[in-house]
């Protein structure tokens, strides 16, 4: 089989796994609907709380900023790494095991389908947030924007397939795991306030923090669209964010490869009700 | 008879929920895990107030003591509506239990609160770990008092407070697994509305008169929002809690009320229509 015809196979697959992604967006509109109305609710918590706090303005838009990024978090962590086990749970695992497939171009496919819904799911909550609220976003470089967003995205769900890699070992653990690591990535990453800049947290849990990608991401995407920072200020975000992309995916790589032959080993591929 | 059956039914439904929610990994996790998840919640709130009163230039420590105990004792609402909110469904499709639970006898409302009886005592834990850990950061790194005596809490009313939230709460899960009983693809964003409206209308981080009008109005028909301020009056042992402790009651038998009546109908509409033990995978 030449290199020709298994890109072709693989660009299949990945079409394939979006496709699914992109048809239950229609499908189950409600769904996409929820995810767009259930995280307005704590923003608009928050908001009112830095309201009440008499915080400069550009507070809510820190929120909001941060509200519209969770949901790629969401969606690595509930689309991404657990979906494994969902698919362990319903019976589809092993159909993709026995396929002739390559494993990683479904993780990508399902990454990019998910990448596709939740762009538009965050572009929504931004859409509503600066309708229901006095906030006002400046995009003073476009280019810079666009850098940050593709590379935070790309290296965010880099991290999303290793979760999944890891958790396909998992039973309910994987749920337990997922969920776990909700609020603790929100506290460091920074969702609701800037981390990178704020003296109240010490250099080593800045440090910490600028491996996951999104606290990278949230702090650029602030710079330029409300600090009115311009592409210079922005450069070593890009420069993180570029060398979390490049250790993810390998590393993500490697690590489905090992999981799969552990579970194959460990006949934990098609264990249900774990 | 009928009541030992009733009683027998409740232990069993509390020592599932027990199995279900933490036999997944050994205790020490479980452990980590019930602990690390609210310490998360409340750390976010008590930077958000740090950051924000930081950048306003002023620190309101009596708001602080609003947040940090709305955040705290939310867990007890947030726990009990995402693990209801699932019951149905984890039962019904997932380890197709429900159709037994349903032919035994006095079963499934008994269950149910066996179950409120299992997540509201993971919930106290978190939250007595919540409590006492954040409390003691917030005030060694940041200067934070909480300003709580815990010579002059009022006890018995924080107490009374907590059994009768977690009735209030205990219904509402009743109520949501009446709407699981009679939907198939609803479990997993009903819970999260309903902890979504929750913390954004029961002044659990900042006060409902912040809110429009009509949201105002929908807020205090909560039993939630009384909740959260009988606790606040224990903790800093304020003497004004009477009229809280009125309509705590008062929307707590409403809330009852509403969710038995729902639950019958919902329960009668399932048997009609062979929803006990439909599967569905979603």
């Amino acid at each position: 089989m030449g290199i020709a015809s298994e890109v072709v196979d693989h660009g299949r697959v990945i079409y394939a796994r979006a496709y699914v992604r992109l048809k239950g967006l229609i499908r189950e509109p409600h769904w996409s609907i929820a995810e767009v109305i259930i995280p307005m609710l704590s923003i608009s918590a928050y908001i009112y709380m830095y309201q009440v706090l008499n915080a400069p303005n550009e507070f809510l838009g820190f929120v909001i900023i941060g509200g519209a990024m969770l949901s790629f978090w969401s969606n690595v962590l509930w689309g991404m790494s657990s979906q494994f086990y969902w698919e362990k749970e319903t019976g589809t695992l092993e159909l993709y095991m026995v396929a002739p497939i390559s494993r990683m171009a479904v993780l990508i496919g399902m990454a990019l389908g998910g990448i596709i819904n939740t762009t538009i799911r965050a572009i929504s909550i931004l859409a509503i947030g600066t309708l229901l609220f006095p906030i006002h976003f400046v995009v003073g470089d476009l280019s810079a924007l666009i850098i940050i967003f593709v590379l935070a995205v790309v290296a965010l769900y880099g991290m999303g397939i290793l979760f999944a890699s890891l958790f396909l070992l998992y039973g309910r653990e994987a749920t337990h795991m997922a969920d776990l690591l909700q609020e603790p990535i929100y506290v460091l990453s920074g969702m609701y306030y800037p981390v990178l800049s704020s003296r109240f947290f010490p250099s080593a849990i800045k440090f910490l923090a600028t491996a996951i990608p999104l606290t990278l991401g949230i702090d650029g995407i602030r710079q330029l669209v409300i600090l009115g920072g311009d592409f210079n200020s922005v450069i070593p975000h890009m420069v993180g964010l570029a060398i979390l992309a490049l250790l993810l995916l390998p590393f993500s790589y490697l690590a489905l490869r090992k999981m799969e032959d552990i579970s194959k080993k460990e006949g934990r591929l098609t264990l249900r009700w774990q | 008879m009928a009541v030992a059956n009733t009683v027998k039914v409740l232990v069993q439904g509390a020592w599932i929920g027990w199995k279900v929610e933490s036999n997944w990994t050994d205790p020490f996790v479980f452990l980590a895990y019930m602990i690390a998840k609210p310490i998360a919640s409340v750390f976010l709130i008590g930077l958000i107030f740090l950051i924000g009163s930081d950048a306003a230039g002023t620190m309101n420590q009596q708001f602080f003591f609003y947040t940090f105990t709305g955040a705290i004792f939310f867990i007890y609402p947030a726990t009990l509506a995402i693990s209801l909110g699932y019951l149905v469904h984890e039962d019904r499709a997932k380890y197709e239990v429900l159709k037994h639970i349903y032919i035994a006898p006095e079963s499934v409302k008994p269950y149910i609160f066996g179950r409120v009886i299992a997540s509201a005592t993971n919930a106290t834990v978190s939250v007595i770990a919540a409590f006492l850990i954040g409390t003691a950061i917030f005030s060694t790194f940041f200067g934070l008092d909480l300003g709580v005596n815990a010579l002059q809490v009022n006890y018995p009313l924080l107490i009374g407070t907590i059994l009768l939230g977690i009735i209030a709460f205990g219904f509402l899960g009743l109520l949501l697994c009446a709407i699981n009983l009679v939907s198939f693809k609803l479990q997993y964003s009903l819970s999260e509305y309903t902890t979504g409206i929750l913390f954004l209308l029961s002044g659990v981080v900042f006060p409902v008169s912040m809110l429009p009008v009509v949201a105002q109005q929908v807020g205090y028909a909560l039993p939630s929002i009384y909740f959260l301020n009988l606790v606040r009056s224990s903790l800093s042992n304020s003497g004004t809690f009477t009229l809280d402790l009125a309509y705590m009651i008062l929307s707590t038998a409403a809330f009852a009320a509403m969710a038995l009546f729902l639950f019958k109908i919902a329960e009668h509409r399932a048997r009609h229509r062979g929803m006990i033990d439909r599967k569905a995978e979603y």
